[in-house]
């Protein structure tokens, strides 16, 4: 018995069936796959209404679009002359694969399995009598989520799209932003009931193929059930899992993800997911906005030095106040050591556990926001932040300073732009506080020094993720870790991405 | 690649860290709650024939509070003086060190300069009886030294009074005295050291 449970059995191996359905390519055993699905269609439709020409056609309802089915499929098929004036099936089968049909894409399919899972994509699939061959047409349903404004990374002088749940929506937005037919994009099925398209982009002759490899292994060997949320695709595909840490950058923004892929880095899309994951994931993706490219670059540089500085504030200010103020009141001046005493002088709770329990109740709110509903979520916070806190603060449960110090930490972390670092950032906030109350400045610096050995530890796709501020034994240091270069003199593609061509510009 | 350390070893090797640092006051200071802390502002030294006591005065709110602690050295005085209170007086803030008649000097102000907690940019006056004189400050306040410096008064830190004692054997040092029930500034004394 271990200190987390019972010692875990050996898992026996777990192969995928292939091919995961047998035998031969009938009309039957495909009506037989779909047994007790009832959005599963079967028909018999007569070629140019000739009775003696019968041919099977089948479709999942639902993932069609029925005017495209009817029209461009059903309508040829009852109606073109060509089709009932042919001798054989396998002379109509030909014609049907050859421009009978006005279809756009027309695949001849072989096995049970393109058949089943072209169903189940919307396609739509015709089969001859004695032919163990369908051909399937494309008339997939359109019908998802139009593309909207980016709401989770707004951008005031950036482009107003955003990724939507289509992998081919989002891989269209991707393409038309990048022209160029070296823009890659390689399909793999992740998920063994969802089956879900996941797709890996990046550019031929620029991205470094060790690492578009790297990053298809990863995705090809995830093998789970489904892959129906983001933390699926994550936790499959980074370096470590036992770190709070992100270590996959995602956006929302397709001009975002455009610029990882050009500066050498292998974008990933997956279907039902609104966003796009880039890799390797360094922490200043994590620490950079949109707005930095769009901003003077002056200004920009400004905005990323209050960024980084907004991080150390709000992961070590609780630490250093209950530092100061029960092990070193010599750091605080005074009249304000005096004031905290003063206002400290009636609350019967430790500075410690004041801290703890407001950034649990700063936690707690935030969380409540974020579950209800917007008009509500703002209520709740406005609640909590303003009637609940100067209350507490009245009734002497919490010192004001405490109450001050936490919404300053809690605010300062809002400023981080990835709410993954965010929550990590938060996370260790506890731990430092709390050894903060043990060991003072002590017990802050030594809490220091583990996270960052921690974080130097880490690694992205074979990337430091403490890059461009440490650097891969033997490999040079980026500079410019935290300023922004003006971008005409941005000449090269950062090292570490370790691109075919570092030159972005003349 | 097989992992060395295993998870319950990280969980077992953070608690001993977590203990050892509990234990760790050595060479870090205690903590205590601001609410159970009395910050000195001025401390006063006295001797007399049993040995060496020490008076710390400090704001406890809208009060002043006011300790006293003896022993046999400066060192034994200023010991005691954490323990001799209901509060702890954190001798962190001092800014005036008040010193009676027949105080060693230099043995004060070395003391006061090498002290981890006082600062050596505190000022240092002259008092015939420094614990009286503090005494009478409980009533007028402590503020009283701030408007003494704003009127003008001259004063030397504890850092420069000891330099010139060691460098040049002398120094002078401002005195203070109660009249008119204010203490006010009085003359300088001179000190030479042989």
């Amino acid at each position: 018995m271990g200190i987390f449970g019972a010692k875990k059995e050996e898992i026996p191996p777990h192969p995928r069936r292939e091919p995961r359905f047998d035998g031969p390519l009938t009309p039957d055993r495909v009506a037989d796959i779909f047994t007790d699905c009832v959005d599963f269609s079967r028909r018999t439709v007569w070629l140019n209404n000739d009775p003696d020409k019968p041919v099977e056609l089948m479709c999942v309802q639902g993932q069609v679009r029925a005017e495209r089915a009817s029209d461009y499929l059903l309508r040829p098929m009852a109606q073109n002359g060509a089709l009932g004036s042919a001798g054989s099936p396998d002379e109509a089968y030909s014609l049907m694969k050859d421009g009978g049909i006005y279809a756009l894409t027309v695949m001849e399919r072989t096995t049970l399995d393109e058949v089943v899972f072209d169903l189940i994509d919307g396609w739509a699939a015709v089969f001859f009598p004695g032919k163990e061959t369908a051909l399937s047409y494309s008339v997939a349903t359109e019908e998802k989520r139009s593309v909207s404004d980016p709401e989770n990374e707004p951008d005031v002088k950036g482009a107003r799209d955003s990724f939507v749940e289509s992998v081919r929506t989002n891989t269209s937005l991707v393409r038309r932003r990048f022209r160029a037919p070296e823009l890659k994009i390689r399909e793999y099925k992740v998920g063994r009931r969802s089956v879900t398209p996941v797709d890996i982009l990046y550019i031929e002759g620029l991205t470094d193929p060790a690492l578009v490899e790297e990053a298809a292994r990863r995705v090809d060997r995830i093998d789970i059930d489904a892959l129906l949320t983001t933390g699926n695709l994550e936790e499959y595909i980074v370096d470590e899992v036992e770190t709070a840490f992100p270590l996959v950058a995602y956006t929302q923004r397709p001009d975002r993800f455009c610029s990882g892929l050009a500066e050498g880095r292998v974008g990933i899309i997956a279907d039902g997911i609104p966003m796009g994951y880039l890799v390797p994931g360094t922490i200043d993706r994590f620490l950079s906005a949109g707005q930095d490219k769009t901003s003077n670059w002056m200004v920009a540089s400004a905005l990323k030095v209050m960024r980084w500085l907004c991080v150390l504030v709000t992961l070590f200010l609780p630490a250093l106040y209950i530092s100061a103020v029960v092990f070193q009141p010599e750091m605080i001046p005074l009249r304000l050591a005096q004031s905290i005493i003063d206002a400290k002088a009636n609350v019967p709770f430790s500075t410690l556990t004041e801290v703890l329990v407001m950034l649990v109740a700063f936690e707690v709110l935030q969380e409540a926001g974020v579950r209800l509903p917007a008009s509500i979520g703002q209520t709740v916070s406005i609640l909590g932040g303003l009637v609940v806190g100067s209350a507490a603060v009245e009734a002497r449960i919490v010192s004001p300073a405490v109450l001050v110090v936490v919404a300053i930490a809690g605010i300062a972390g809002y400023t981080i732009p990835s709410q993954d670092f965010s929550g990590a950032v938060r996370l260790c906030r506890f731990g430092l506080a709390v050894l903060a109350g043990i060991a003072g400045l002590t017990g802050t610096v030594l809490g220091g020094i583990f996270l960052v050995i921690r974080l130097a530890s880490l690694e992205t796709f074979g990337v430091p993720y403490l890059t461009p501020f440490a650097s891969a034994p033997g490999e040079q240091k980026e500079g410019h870790a935290v300023l922004r270069q003006p971008l005409t003199k941005t000449k090269l593609r950062p090292s570490y991405l370790r691109t075919r061509n570092r030159r972005n510009q003349g | 690649m097989k992992k060395i350390v295993s998870r319950e070893t990280y969980v077992l090797i953070t608690a001993a860290c977590l203990l050892l640092l509990s234990g760790c006051t050595s060479g870090n200071a205690a903590g205590r709650e601001p609410e159970d802390t009395v910050l000195a502002q001025i401390i006063g030294v006295d001797v007399d024939g049993q040995g060496v006591s020490v008076t710390a005065a400090g704001q406890d709110g809208e009060e002043t509070a006011l300790v006293t602690a003896s022993g046999g050295t400066l060192e034994e005085a200023f010991k005691a003086l954490s323990t001799a209170g209901d509060k702890y007086f954190s001798l962190t803030n001092v800014t005036h060190v008040l010193m009676g008649d027949g105080v060693d000097v230099v043995n004060l102000l070395r003391y006061v300069l090498e002290d981890p907690d006082m600062s050596y940019m505190a000022k240092v006056w002259t008092a015939g009886y420094a614990g009286g004189v503090m005494e009478e400050l409980k009533e007028e306040g402590l503020e009283r030294f701030q408007t003494l410096e704003r009127g003008g008064a001259e004063t030397v830190t504890v850092k420069t009074a000891l330099a010139e004692l060691l460098e040049i054997n002398k120094t002078v040092i401002p005195s203070l005295s109660m009249g008119n029930a204010k203490l006010e500034v009085v003359g300088r004394l001179y000190f030479e050291v042989r």
